[in-house]
């Protein structure tokens, strides 16, 4: 059957839809098939790009740092939102019960650390978490214990102090996102679970968290795909020092991001931090993948 | 009707035809644009020479772009050579990049003519001249203003221990890494927060900036016997509580100086500047300068000014760079705006140099550092130099921070750098094989 609309009205509708398409192409596709290109070669950045087939992949499967990075990455990740997601979400718990009045206040204030300047922000941290002068090390010495060397030793602490970090700028957004799915449950579930006796907790373990199990996916795919190319904060927080792109003693604060900023810029090997963006986006699409689909299994049972 | 349009008609004619008559006839006057990319605050010594350069070339108009710091500057310049367009005629670079920059083609190669900047190579420091020479013997960029490195003091907190703070005597007292050491003992005194020196890492790294990680033929250098005794040596001044573990260029860091807790720190001449400047202001006479023991050529930072392929006024463009870096009223004029010492030996011998400093208790200083650059001692340098460099410090971190053995150290940091550098080390064996 053919089509009821004319062509001239096709080639309209077409036309409406080209502008995104050019855009994406020029700005989006074109790099993105480029920058492939260049993962296969060795480039510095004057000249023309030599071929050297798979030699940068290879180089980084056997590169220490880029392991490195990988598990730094992953471990801020994971310890962070094994903080934050239940701050945010208690947060939000007891922003929707009805003792809060003023909700809209609360939640502008939860969202205020989304809106600050990363750079200024990481700076006034690593000063809280200064060594000598700091003012977390001042508590700590009050309540008693030992200033901790947050920059020296293994480096294990850097990892902390971002994570600090992370975790005081995204919880109000997490939080204000878990409030409106909380806000979304038609509130009858409620009624008729409390009528037929069940209590504050049974309602939070059977009604809400199953309900909110999408917004909660939601978050944790968004944070993953942000969280893998963490690269602001833990760049300002070891910015200083002659570990300043490395990400501090022990590399420990050292970030995918970092590290193919790294290699790109300060070592000047594009091919290589190329190959570096293409296994980063190889490992995001295959673990949000894997998520999606055990979701989706979860479901089907 | 015909009329008007015909009047019409001429009149536009005319309007038309006026602004390209009136640039023919101002054609005679024509100049030669020139423009430069840099970071602040190098723009105040283009302004200082710029007088004196259009009075001697008066056809050639000079004009900068200052990038927000170096950094942004190296990404400008790589995305503009990525592009083939968009690239200043000159730029300046800094010692961290120039290996960067040395193997991207991106510069042309000033010992050819009409720049024939070979004739001054007797006369420049002989670091500065190899940094900006690339495998292939092309000089990329030509060198402007030297960082000697030397230790920095407090003349108070030596006086408070009972050192003689005098640079000179001092200078006899720290005479090798042990008397460093033994001189730091002394001074020590963490009970009242004061410490002998800022990080453990200073030394071992100040050795090894920048230079001396391959040897002539691109072999890794650093096993030997004087990187153990550095090692050795920032490994007991960090054990022993010598050293304040703050890091440089934070917060902390900049209050210890200013509040006179560190007694020595290990930098280039440029130090000086900051420290007048904004780091330690009213500390005016407590400082004064001596040498790194046993090695005195020590180099920590510097820049070069190069010119880019994609200029279209090259030879102005070489011109102001001359100009800049060797006329003895532009070498003054920039040392007395920007406290930069030029790489230019022959401008050396201006009194200016002799002048004290009252800042460092009256020390003749600049004339130090030009002794400085001008000692003897081992300096090879490598377009992988940077890369190699990180890979140290990663690991000379690790070795102070945990307390690490000295022979595992090194076997990893040769292991490190060889990872770092091989893949710009096999492209430059091949571009020096062609030759």
């Amino acid at each position: 059957m053919a089509s009821r609309i004319s062509a001239p009205r096709v080639a309209t509708a077409y036309l409406f839809i080209a502008p995104f398409f050019v855009l994406f192409l020029v700005f989006g596709l074109f790099p993105i098939l480029y920058s492939l290109a260049l993962s296969l070669s060795y480039w510095k950045g004057g000249g023309a790009p030599i071929f050297v087939g798979l030699d940068n992949y290879a180089a980084l499967l056997k590169d220490a740092s880029f392991f490195k990075s990988l598990y730094n990455t992953l471990f801020i990740f994971v310890v962070g939102h094994a903080i934050m997601l239940p701050l945010a979400f208690v947060l939000a718990y007891a922003l929707n019960t009805e003792y809060v009045r003023r909700k809209n206040l609360f939640q502008a204030f939860f969202f205020t650390p989304m809106v600050t300047s990363t750079i200024a922000v990481s700076l006034v941290f690593s000063m809280l978490f200064g060594e000598h002068f700091g003012v977390v090390n001042y508590a700590i010495k009050l309540l008693g214990g030992n200033p901790i060397e947050w920059y020296h030793g293994t480096g294990v602490w850097i990892k902390f102090v971002i994570i600090a970090l992370f975790v005081w700028k995204w919880y109000g957004w997490n939080a204000v996102i878990y409030f409106a799915g909380m806000q979304s449950i038609d509130r009858e579930l409620y009624e008729c679970a409390s009528m037929e006796g069940a209590g504050k907790g049974k309602i939070l373990r059977h009604i809400t968290i199953p309900l909110m199990k999408p917004v909660i996916l939601y978050t944790l795919v968004m944070s993953f795909v942000g969280g893998m190319q963490l690269f602001d904060e833990p760049y300002i927080i070891t910015a200083a020092g002659p570990t300043n792109f490395s990400g501090g003693t022990n590399q420990a604060g050292l970030t995918i991001a970092m590290y193919l900023y790294k290699s790109g810029f300060n070592f000047g090997q594009l091919g290589y931090a190329s190959a570096i963006a293409y296994a980063l986006m190889l490992i995001i699409v295959v673990m949000s993948a894997s998520s999606f689909k055990l979701l989706a299994e979860r479901r089907a049972s | 009707m015909r009329i008007k349009r015909l009047a019409a008609v001429a009149l536009a004619a005319i309007v038309l035809a006026a602004p390209p008559i009136a640039l023919t006839a101002q054609g005679a006057v024509k100049k030669t644009k020139v423009t430069i990319w840099a970071w602040p605050s190098n723009d105040q010594a283009f302004q200082a020479v710029i007088k004196g350069f259009n009075a001697k070339y008066p056809d050639i108009e000079v004009s900068w772009e200052m990038k927000t710091g170096h950094a942004q500057t190296r990404d400008a310049l790589l995305a503009a050579f990525a592009a083939g367009e968009g690239a200043p005629d000159i730029s300046l670079i800094e010692l961290s990049w120039i290996g960067t920059m040395a193997l991207n083609d991106g510069f042309v190669d000033l010992t050819k003519s009409p720049y024939n900047a070979g004739k001054y190579k007797k006369d420049i420091v002989g670091y500065k001249w190899d940094l900006a020479t690339a495998p292939s013997g092309a000089l990329i960029a030509f060198p402007w203003d030297i960082g000697p490195a030397c230790i920095f003091y407090r003349r108070d907190v030596l006086d408070k221990a009972g050192v003689p703070s005098d640079p000179d005597k001092l200078a006899k007292l720290i005479k090798t890494w042990d008397d460093y050491y033994a001189v730091g003992k002394k001074v020590n005194d963490p009970a009242n927060k004061v410490w002998w020196t800022d990080t453990a890492g200073a030394i071992p790294y100040i050795y090894y900036a920048h230079k001396n990680y391959f040897d002539k033929d691109f072999n890794i250098a650093i096993d030997n016997p004087t990187t153990r005794k550095v090692l050795a040596l920032g490994k007991r001044i960090r054990n022993e509580g010598l050293d304040a573990k703050a890091t440089q260029w934070t917060d902390e860091w900049y209050t210890m100086l200013s509040q006179g807790r560190v007694a020595t720190v290990i930098s280039g001449c440029w130090f000086g500047g900051f420290l007048k400047g904004w780091i330690a202001k009213d500390t005016a006479g407590k400082w004064g300068v001596i040498p790194i023991p046993e090695q005195p050529l020590q180099n920590w930072g510097g820049s070069f000014l190069g010119i880019t392929k994609q200029s279209k006024n090259p030879e102005a463009a070489w011109k102001f760079i001359e100009y800049i870096t060797t006329d003895p009223d532009a070498t003054k004029a920039v040392l007395q705006s920007n406290d930069f010492l030029p790489s230019y030996k022959p401008d050396w011998k201006d009194p200016i140099y002799d002048q004290s400093d009252p800042f460092f208790g009256g020390q003749k200083t600049r004339r130090l550092w030009l002794d400085i650059a001008s000692s003897e001692g081992p300096f090879v340098v490598t377009p992988l130099d940077a890369e190699a460099e990180s890979a140290y410090n990663d690991e000379l971190a690790k070795f102070l921070d945990q307390n690490l053995d000295i022979e595992p150290t090194i076997k990893s940091m040769v292991k490190a750098i060889d990872a770092a550098t091989s893949a710009d080390r096999k492209i430059v064996l091949k571009q020096l094989k062609k030759q």
